[in-house]
C-alpha cells in the first residue's frame, strides 16, 4: 500500500495543507502609530467593534496578524488586550503579543547598568528588556505601598516588573537592517502621564505595565514583547510630538518590527503537527464515546505512537503515522456500521494502548505493507482483539 | 551565547558578579531585584528557553545544604548536596531539572563562600565520612569558564575538615582548571556515562563519548580521582549490546581499578516532573516507553514498566560487574 496515495480520508491531509503560522496579535494606542503598520503589511481595516482592528498577515510569511488601536493608558490598554484576546476564542494559546508605539526618554542603556548609558535620540527603537510600573515605583520609593495591609502580600513592597526574554541566537540590537533606527534593548517605563523628567534609563510611556500584565493572561511569558520608539527626549521636550512626526517614526521602524515579529514567531515550537493530532484524537473519541478522561488517556497514545513512528519505520513522516494509525484504528475498531457502546470503546483502547506499548519498545509487528490481518497486541497481557465480538459481529477488516 | 544576564543589585558590585560580566562581554545586563521575580514567573515554557537561556546572577539565602535523598551515595556515613547553580547549559532529554523548574534560565549564586562556610559546619557536625554532591541541580563543569565554581571550590576545600568529600559529577570536558593544579583526594570528578548513540540522540549539546572518555583518561593519569555514573539507565531495543559496547569502551581506556565509584540507576521522574516533562515534550520517543508508577516507597515516583525496568537493570548491572569489583558498585536507589 502507498502510504503517501492511501484513500483513508484522514484530517491530516487538510491540517498538512496549511504552512506553519504563529497568530500575531498588535496593541497599538492611537491611530497614528497605527497606520504605517496597517499600511506597509496591507492590513485590511474591521469595523463593528469597541476598538479600531485591522487584520491580515505579515508579508511574507503566512503569520495571522490582529492589530488593535486601543486608546491611551493602561486601563484602555488592558481592556483592548483581552477584547482581542476574546475575538481569537481560545483558538491561538501560543500567539506573539506585542505592545508598540511611542514615547519619551533621556537615556537609555547600552548594558542597562546605570553607569554604562547614553542619549537617546528621537526615532531610536527600544525592545524592552524590562517593564517597569514607575508609577508604583514612585509611590513606593516615597514610601507608599498602597497594598501595605490591604490582604496582598505578594504585591505588597514590590515593584511590578515583567521581564521579556530575548531567546534570539543574535541580539535584538543585530535585527537593525542598514537604514533602519538605533536599536536598544533597555527598560520601558509606565507612567500615568506624559513624562518629561525622565529620572531613570528607559523609555517612558502609558500602556506597557498594563499590556504585560493583560497578555501574559492569554500566552506564553518569552512570546510577549514591547517595542517602543522615541518620540522625545529631555533636551527637545513634548513640543516635537505631533502627529506627523508619530506617524513618522512609526514607519520608520516598520522594517524592523516585522524583522523582530518574524524573529519572535520563529521561536515558537507547536507545529501544526499538534492540531492534526488533536483532530485525530477528537474525531476518534467521538466515534468511540469516549469519556473525559478516557480522551486524555486517547490522546496521550496517539501523541506516543506518532512519537515513536507506527511500526518504528525509520523516518517515516508525520503524516504517514497519522495515515496508519487511522488504518490500526479502523481494525480495531471492526465494522463501522455497528452501534457504538462504551464497552467496545474501552476495548479498542486496550487493544490500542497495548500496541502503542509494543511499538514504543520496537516490538509491533504490523505495518500497513503487511497483509491486513490482525495485529498482534497480546505481549503485554491484553486481549487479542476481537473487533467482531466488540462491534457486535461485524467483520475487523 | 549568552544574550542576557539578570543579576540582583545586592550582589552587582561583588567581584565574583563583576568577574562573571567581564566573560560575558557581549551579554545584556538587566537589574532586578530578586532573581525569583524571573525565575519563579508562571506562564514560562522551559522548552521555549532552552533556545537561548538567560544567565541570573544572584545571592543565595536560607539553607544552602541539604541532605541527599535516601539511596544517594558512594559509601560516605552521611550525604548533602548544595545547588550553587540552578540549571544546565545542556539539554538532556530525560533531565529532571526540566519537569522541576518553571524557567530553563540559569542561575548562578555568586555567594560561593556561604556555601563552603555552610559545608564547613555540616562536616564539623558530622561523625564520620560526610559527601557533598554538587552538579544535583546543575553540571559540576559545564559553567566552568565563566563561574570558576570548581577552582573555588577545590581551594576551599583545602581548608574543609578531613571528612568532608566533594563530588562534582558533570558531563563536560572542561578539566583544564583541575589539571592546572594538584589532585586533591576528597575531590571526585565523577562523569555521566552514556551509550554514544544515547548520548547523541537525547544528551543535546553535550561532549560526545570519546570526549567524556578522554577527559577521565586525562584526569586519572593526571592523579584525580574518577567516578563513573551510568545514571539514568535507558531502555531502547538492543540496550544490552549498546552497553555492553560502552563498557568495553569505557574500560579499555581507563584504569578500572583506580575508579573511586560505579553507580547505576533507572530513568525515574517524580510524577509531577514527568507530567510536565510529557507536555514538554509530546513528540519525544524516550517518554513514548511504557511508564508506570512505583510501589510502596516508590510511590510517587515513574519508571519504565517494572518488567522493563527490572531487564534493564539486571541485565546492564551484570555486565558492568565484570569489569568491577563489588566495593566499587553503588546502586542508585532514589
Amino acid at each position: 500500500m502507498d502510504r503517501a496515495k492511501s484513500s483513508v480520508d484522514s484530517p491530516v491531509a487538510t491540517h498538512r495543507d496549511r504552512s506553519p503560522s504563529v497568530p500575531i496579535r498588535i496593541v497599538v494606542a492611537l491611530p497614528v502609530e497605527a497606520r504605517p503598520f496597517a499600511e506597509a503589511w496591507m492590513l485590511e481595516r474591521r469595523t463593528g467593534g469597541p476598538y479600531g482592528l485591522f487584520e491580515g498577515e505579515l508579508p511574507g510569511r503566512r503569520h495571522p496578524v490582529r492589530l488593535v488601536i486601543s486608546g491611551v493608558g493602561r486601563a484602555r490598554c488592558a481592556s483592548a488586550v483581552g477584547w482581542l484576546a476574546a475575538q481569537d476564542e481560545g483558538t491561538a494559546p501560543r500567539a506573539v503579543w506585542l505592545n508598540v508605539g511611542v514615547a519619551g526618554a533621556d537615556r537609555l542603556a547600552d548594558r542597562s547598568v546605570t553607569d554604562e548609558t547614553t542619549p537617546a535620540e528621537i526615532g531610536d527603537v527600544v525592545v524592552a528588556s524590562s517593564v517597569v510600573d514607575a508609577s508604583r515605583e514612585r509611590l513606593l520609593m516615597a514610601g507608599n505601598d498602597p497594598f501595605r495591609g490591604v490582604g496582598a502580600p505578594a504585591s505588597a513592597g514590590r515593584i511590578p516588573s515583567w521581564y521579556p526574554p530575548w531567546l534570539g541566537e543574535r541580539p535584538a540590537e543585530e535585527l537593525r537592517g542598514a537604514s533602519d533606527p538605533n536599536v536598544r534593548r533597555a527598560p520601558v517605563r509606565t507612567v500615568d502621564v506624559p513624562e518629561t523628567a525622565f529620572e531613570a534609563v528607559g523609555a517612558y510611556e502609558m500602556e506597557a505595565a498594563a499590556f504585560m500584565e493583560a497578555a501574559l493572561l492569554h500566552t506564553s511569558s518569552e512570546l510577549v514583547h514591547v517595542v517602543k520608539i522615541v518620540s522625545d527626549t529631555a533636551r527637545s521636550g513634548l513640543a516635537v510630538v505631533d502627529r506627523e512626526s508619530v506617524q513618522s517614526a512609526c514607519a520608520a521602524a516598520v522594517p524592523l518590527v516585522t524583522r523582530l515579529l518574524d524573529e519572535v514567531s520563529g521561536w515558537t515550537h507547536r507545529s501544526d503537527d499538534v492540531g492534526a493530532v488533536t483532530d485525530f484524537t477528537q474525531s476518534w473519541s467521538e466515534r468511540l464515546r469516549f469519556s473525559v478522561a478516557q480522551r486524555h488517556q486517547f490522546a496521550r497514545l496517539v501523541e506516543r505512537a506518532v512519537a515513536v513512528g507506527i511500526g518504528g519505520l525509520e523516518g517515516e513522516s508525520f503524516e504517514a503515522t497519522l495515515v496508519d494509525l487511522e488504518v490500526l484504528l479502523r481494525r480495531l475498531d471492526g465494522d463501522a456500521d455497528q452501534p457504538r457502546v462504551r464497552v467496545h470503546g474501552r476495548r479498542v483502547m486496550q487493544q490500542f494502548a497495548a500496541w502503542v506499548d509494543e511499538a514504543s519498545l520496537g516490538m509491533a509487528d504490523w505495518s500497513p505493507n503487511e497483509s491486513p490481518s490482525q495485529p498482534s497486541v497480546d505481549r503485554a497481557g491484553a486481549e487479542e482483539p476481537d473487533a467482531k465480538a466488540a462491534a457486535g459481529g461485524g467483520s475487523s477488516t | 551565547m549568552i544574550s542576557t544576564v539578570y543579576v540582583e543589585r545586592d550582589v552587582l558590585d561583588r567581584p565574583r558578579t563583576r568577574a562573571v560580566l567581564d566573560r560575558l562581554p557581549r551579554a545584556h545586563v538587566v537589574e532586578i531585584d530578586r532573581y525569583g521575580e524571573v525565575f519563579n514567573r508562571g506562564r514560562q515554557d522551559f522548552r521555549l528557553q532552552k533556545r537561548n537561556p538567560s544567565l541570573l546572577l544572584a545571592r543565595k539565602e536560607g539553607q544552602r545544604v541539604l541532605p541527599a535523598p535516601e539511596g544517594y551515595g558512594v559509601g560516605g556515613a552521611e550525604n548533602f548536596y548544595f545547588s550553587h547553580m540552578l540549571n544546565c547549559l545542556y539539554d538532556c532529554r530525560y533531565c529532571f531539572l526540566q519537569g522541576m523548574f518553571r524557567s530553563a534560565h540559569q542561575v548562578l549564586f555568586v555567594n560561593y563562600d556561604d556555601f563552603f562556610a555552610d559545608i564547613r559546619a555540616v562536616a564539623t557536625r558530622s561523625d564520620g565520612e560526610s559527601w557533598f554532591f554538587s552538579g544535583y541541580d546543575c553540571d559540576s563543569l559545564a559553567f566552568e569558564g565563566v563561574s570558576g565554581f570548581a577552582d573555588a571550590a577545590v581551594d576551599a576545600w583545602s581548608d574543609l575538615p578531613a571528612n568532608a568529600f566533594l563530588e562534582l559529577r558533570t558531563k563536560s570536558t572542561r578539566i583544564d582548571g583541575l589539571l592546572a593544579r594538584d589532585p586533591d583526594e576528597r575531590v571526585i570528578v565523577a562523569y555521566s556515562l552514556s551509550p554514544d548513540e544515547v548520548a547523541r540522540e537525547v544528551e543535546h549539546g553535550t561532549p560526545g563519548l570519546d570526549r567524556r572518555l578522554d577527559a577521565l583518561r586525562r584526569l586519572q593519569d593526571a592523579g584525580w580521582r574518577v567516578g563513573l555514573r551510568f545514571d539514568p539507565l535507558l531502555y531502547r531495543p538492543g540496550f544490552l549490546e549498546s552497553y555492553a559496547q560502552l563498557f568495553d569502551q569505557v574500560f579499555r581506556q581507563l584504569d578500572g581499578s583506580a575508579i573511586h565509584s560505579v553507580s547505576l540507576g533507572v530513568f525515574r521522574l517524580p510524577k509531577d516532573f514527568h507530567r510536565r516533562l510529557v507536555r514538554l515534550y509530546p513528540d519525544e520517543p524516550l517518554l513514548a516507553l511504557p511508564f508506570e508508577e512505583g510501589e510502596g516507597e516508590q510511590a510517587g515516583m515513574i519508571s519504565y514498566r517494572r518488567d522493563l525496568e527490572q531487564e534493564l537493570f539486571e541485565g546492564v548491572r551484570d555486565l558492568l560487574m565484570e569489569w568491577i569489583d563489588d566495593r566499587q558498585y553503588f546502586p542508585c536507589l532514589s
